[in-house]
């Protein structure tokens, strides 16, 4: 593992309105690491995520990615890194309804710009990879929950990303389900090498982390090495 | 945009699911029905076109006969031609009386040759009619009263219009009055038709017949559809904006940039808007046979021919190819209030109270219109007063406009404070929280209210003026028939008195008067007469008097005009007698001559010339035809007149502008409605979540349903009956302000019957979606996948 930070996050500070999510939060990931981000409800841990992201524009502070500065990256490059390095698992609403698992997982790369025919043809081996290519033609409406997660989780990975943002993955899960979705997770980010930043307020799903980071109103204060 | 995004935008607009479907084939039946409504208009734009390209013909250039006459002429391709007007049973239709000169005469369209003399061409529709009416009705007027051929298509203006060319001799054609020396009598009675020659009936180019009234009523129709329709169009294309936005958003996390997203959401509105103005087409063209079916066609209510009701390929183009690009924009429009950030919507424009300036612009539009009007009335006629009439009338419909959102945010605060249910306080807070999506909905159904009533309240003041002046009134039944100079009175008047069912005829003549160096004419006929086939205001009756002037009073020495037939000098003015008693008549009543002189003052030199001849009849139309038959020889079929048939010609045109503004009407809240409809279905679909989590926590479907009920129907009815008074308001603006001394007449009760309908269907199309609601908020739908 190399010592020098992958994705770092120095003094950012977030509000929303009159509400300030966070207050000055420090947080390194090294190359490959899976982090779990914890903490209880409205800690600021999901702030956290979108921030390291790019999603949300931290109001200070700043955020480094492969030596790039996040936070001041214009719109456009930051949806580009997003396409390009970055991969997402939500709790819920992340998938197209419209759209069969096949074309859920495909988007990524269509955005990019790759022809129909490789970004379905890819699509079809991320699914497989996960042991859902017989889902391929399914809706995500005639799925289970944690059916449609791992189509999420699939097209989260089919670009190969350099890191996987989970935001509570498996929030709406039951317990044989998530531990299907985090071994998945976690087998996969450790194949491709790929660093995860997991967001969770359940500690068993924080077990499958080399690391926990603790965000407490507003603020990371401890950050520990899981005893798993 | 990138093959992708073209394939995603696609992919998204036609990907699969029953809801998704169910958008799609929403979204796409309104922009349908808007299309299919656009293409109508623009079909019955093309078939005037072709009617007037049918009837062209029928005003050829004229050239008088040369001054040697008809011997210079004959043997010439050319033809004598008379252009009339005949009448049977009250309806009025042209007669073209053709003599050809020589080899080659030029022949009209849809005839393969000219009638020869005593040879009659007439439509369709006249053929049958003179077929099963006796000739003494009809079929005598045209000589042999045989029908020897057919007008064909491409000379009619419908398929419905009689007309007949009836083939004459040229010696006796050439004989009437020819173009040059025709003259009328008064303002309006033409003495003689004037006979003219015809070398050809290619269209004149430049030259053709203007715009017609007709054309312009289409293209004001087709504009006031054009924004209810606009506005369907533009509801249809928003339909389900919340799932869309969610979809949006989820791109924006896998990594499309704002650009890309709007791209796809313009190619997925695009898309739709394609399908639906295809689908359009196909309904248009399905429909096709039953609008051609209507009497749309605006000369006395006939139908179209079914072939030319079809727009023009150009017309067509531009409405496929316009729909899309409409509904791509109100799609991509629709994104510009919103920020799509990748962890969904994340800001909106700012919603809430409009602020009160709203009412402003509708405020200054009333006095405005008011001045507007009054200064056209009062100033000389120019382009500046017209364009300001024309503006602040704009600037009304603005202030509508304007003021919506702000009359829906009070009608929801007033709800708000006076709901008793959760639904009403649901309804309130949802109108409040967006009410300019709230007027959105219904904007099309309030501005269509607001010119139907305008027009409702214009239309009965315009008929009242056009009566509002009496003319010369026929008594009951009594018939006047009006000869052309040369026919011989005496053979009219043994001819007509023949037909069963008439009374003894009054002829009346016309003098020429010179009161104090002042010209002016005189009716001469006996006054007992006289009251027996005219409504005479007369105060004490006739009572021996022997003239008639408009003031009662003498107005002095009298001479008489006398013409000499064959000099074209100056008349020679002979005295008249001194008339023992004087009465008082208006002389609009005696065809706005100056005085009503019994015969017994003209002195016999004065030669006297019989121009009408006024006949008591029974009243029934057959009695009338059966004059105009037998005065045909010497009195061309218009000329025969009667009260009845002109009360019935109004009434006819009145019903047609009645039955057009009818039809209008209802079209334009249809197509409201069904903007209404759309948006309601909208609505409900973007809260098929929420309102499946009120029915899953215990919710009665009952209350859902007034929920959405009630925001449809509290401000659609407010705001439609507001719209209404403001119409009627503004058309009595329109009648007040504009000078004269025209009443305003309120509307009929069956306008505003119509009008009420209208409304009523548009909220019976509202609760036809209630069925949807059961579906959507079934417990599945709390599922967010």
């Amino acid at each position: 593992m190399n010592a020098t930070p992958h994705l770092s996050a120095r003094q950012v500070i977030k509000s929303f309105g009159p509400t300030q999510a966070l207050r000055g939060v420090d947080i390194d990931v090294l190359p490959g690491e899976l982090v779990a981000v914890m903490g209880p409800s409205g800690s600021g841990k999901s702030t956290l995520l979108h921030c390291l992201a790019g999603v949300l524009i931290p109001d200070d502070g700043e955020v480094w990615f492969a030596g790039r500065r996040v936070d001041k990256l214009p719109e456009a490059e930051r949806s580009a890194l997003r396409r390009h390095s970055f991969g997402f698992v939500f709790q819920f609403g992340q998938l197209i309804p419209e759209l069969p698992a096949v074309e859920n997982v495909a988007l990524p790369l269509l955005l990019d710009g790759t022809g129909r025919r490789g970004a379905l043809a890819a699509a079809r081996d991320a699914l497989e990879r996960l042991a859902m290519g017989d889902f391929a033609a399914s809706r995500p409406g005639e799925m289970s929950g944690g059916e449609a997660q791992r189509i999420a989780l699939a097209r989260a990975l089919v670009t190969q990303p350099a890191v996987l943002f989970a935001d509570e993955p498996t929030g709406s899960l039951d317990s044989l389900a998530t531990e299907r979705v985090m071994d998945l997770l976690v087998d996969v980010a450790q194949e491709d090498g790929t660093t995860v930043v997991l967001v969770t307020h359940n500690p068993r799903v924080a077990a499958y982390a080399a690391r926990e980071v603790v965000v407490r109103d507003g603020q990371t204060t401890t950050s520990v090495v899981s005893a798993s | 945009m990138r093959r992708s995004e073209v394939s995603l935008g696609v992919r998204l607009a036609l990907a699969g699911g029953r809801s998704s479907t169910a958008r799609l084939v929403v979204t796409a039946m309104g922009v349908a029905l808007g299309v299919a409504l656009l293409l109508a208009a623009g079909a019955t734009g093309a078939a005037l076109q072709q009617r007037d390209d049918h009837t062209d013909w029928r005003e050829p250039t004229l050239r008088p006969l040369g001054a040697s006459g008809l011997d210079a002429e004959t043997g010439s391709p050319a033809l004598l031609w008379r252009a009339s007007l005949d009448r049977f049973r009250g309806n009025e239709f042209a007669r073209f009386d053709v003599a050809a000169l020589g080899p080659g005469a030029p022949v009209p369209p849809g005839l393969e040759r000219l009638p020869g003399p005593g040879e009659v061409a007439a439509s369709p529709e006249l053929a049958e009619l003179i077929r099963t009416t006796p000739a003494r009705e009809l079929g005598d007027r045209y000589g042999s009263g045989e029908v020897t051929a057919i007008v064909g298509d491409e000379g009619l203006e419908s398929p419905d219009e009689l007309l007949v060319i009836v083939g004459a001799d040229p010696a006796m054609l050439g004989s009437g009055p020819s173009v040059d020396v025709a003259d009328t009598v008064g303002d309006e009675i033409p003495v003689g038709v004037p006979v003219g020659v015809v070398d050809s009936f290619e269209r004149r180019g430049s030259e053709a017949a203007p715009s017609q009234s007709g054309q312009v009523l289409v293209v004001i129709g087709a504009l006031a559809l054009l924004v209810p329709i606009a506005v369907l169009v533009a509801t249809a294309a928003r339909l389900a904006a919340a799932q869309r936005e969610q979809r949006l958003a989820t791109l924006r996390l896998v990594g499309a940039s704002p650009a890309q997203t709007r791209r796809v959401a313009a190619m997925e509105g695009g898309l739709v808007g394609l399908v639906g103005a295809i689908a359009g087409w196909g309904l248009f063209a399905a429909l096709q046979p039953a609008i051609a079916g209507l009497p749309l066609n605006p000369s006395e209510g006939t139908r179209f021919f079914a072939d030319d009701l079809w727009p023009r390929p150009g017309v067509v183009a531009l409405v496929l190819v316009l729909t899309p690009l409409v509904t791509m924009t109100a799609a991509v429009a629709s994104l510009r209030r919103l920020d799509i950030s990748p962890l969904g919507v994340s800001r909106r424009a700012p919603v809430g109270q409009p602020s009160a300036l709203r009412i402003a612009p509708l405020v200054l539009a009333l006095p405005l219109f008011a001045l507007a009007m009054w200064t056209a009335s009062h100033g000389e006629e120019s382009d500046g007063a017209v364009a300001l009439i024309g503006s602040s009338f704009v600037l009304v419909i603005a202030g509508i406009v304007s003021a919506g959102p702000l009359l829906v945010w009070a009608i929801s605060a007033w709800l708000a404070r006076h709901a008793r249910g959760p639904a009403g306080l649901v309804a309130a807070r949802r109108l409040a929280a967006d009410p300019r999506a709230g007027y959105r909905a219904i904007g099309g159904v309030v501005l269509a209210v607001f010119v139907a009533s305008f027009f409702a309240g214009i239309r009965p003041s315009l008929s009242f003026e056009d009566h509002k002046v009496p003319t010369a009134r026929y008594r009951d039944g009594s018939v006047a028939v009006l000869l052309n100079s040369g026919a011989d009175a005496d053979e009219v008047i043994d001819a007509v008195a023949a037909v069963p069912g008439t009374g003894p005829p009054v002829e009346t003549t016309l003098v020429g008067v010179n009161i104090g160096g002042q010209f002016s004419t005189a009716m001469v006929a006996s006054c007992d007469d006289l009251i027996t086939v005219l409504e005479l205001t007369l105060d004490g009756g006739c009572a021996s008097r022997q003239m008639f002037t408009p003031d009662g009073r003498d107005p002095g020495p009298i001479q008489l005009e006398v013409f000499d037939p064959e000099s074209s000098q100056d008349p020679t003015l002979v005295p008249m007698a001194a008339p023992e008693g004087i009465g008082r008549i208006e002389p609009r009543e005696i065809g706005y001559n100056e005085l009503l002189i019994d015969p017994s003052l003209l002195p016999p030199t004065v030669p006297q010339y019989v121009d009408k001849v006024f006949v008591p009849t029974d009243g029934a139309g057959r009695t009338l035809d059966q004059i105009r038959t037998a005065a045909a020889p010497w009195v061309l079929g218009d000329l025969v007149v009667s009260e009845l048939e002109s009360s019935r010609a109004t009434d006819r045109e009145i019903s047609q502008v009645s039955r057009a503004l009818t039809l209008a009407m209802l079209a334009t809240l249809l197509v409201a409605g069904c903007s209404v409809a759309i948006a309601a279905v909208g609505g409900l679909l973007e809260r098929r979540i929420p309102f499946a989590l009120l029915r899953l926590s215990g919710t009665p479907l009952r209350t859902l349903r007034v929920v959405v009920m009630q925001e449809a129907a509290l401000p659609l009815l407010t705001l439609a009956t507001t719209s209404a008074v403001l119409g009627l308001g503004v058309s009595w603006i329109t009648i007040r302000f504009s000078g004269g001394d025209t009443r305003y007449e309120w509307p009929s009760i069956g306008l505003v019957a119509v009008l009420a309908a209208g409304l009523a269907t548009t909220l019976a199309v509202v609760a036809s979606i209630l069925p949807l609601l059961d579906r959507v908020t079934r417990t599945e739908a709390t599922r967010f996948e």
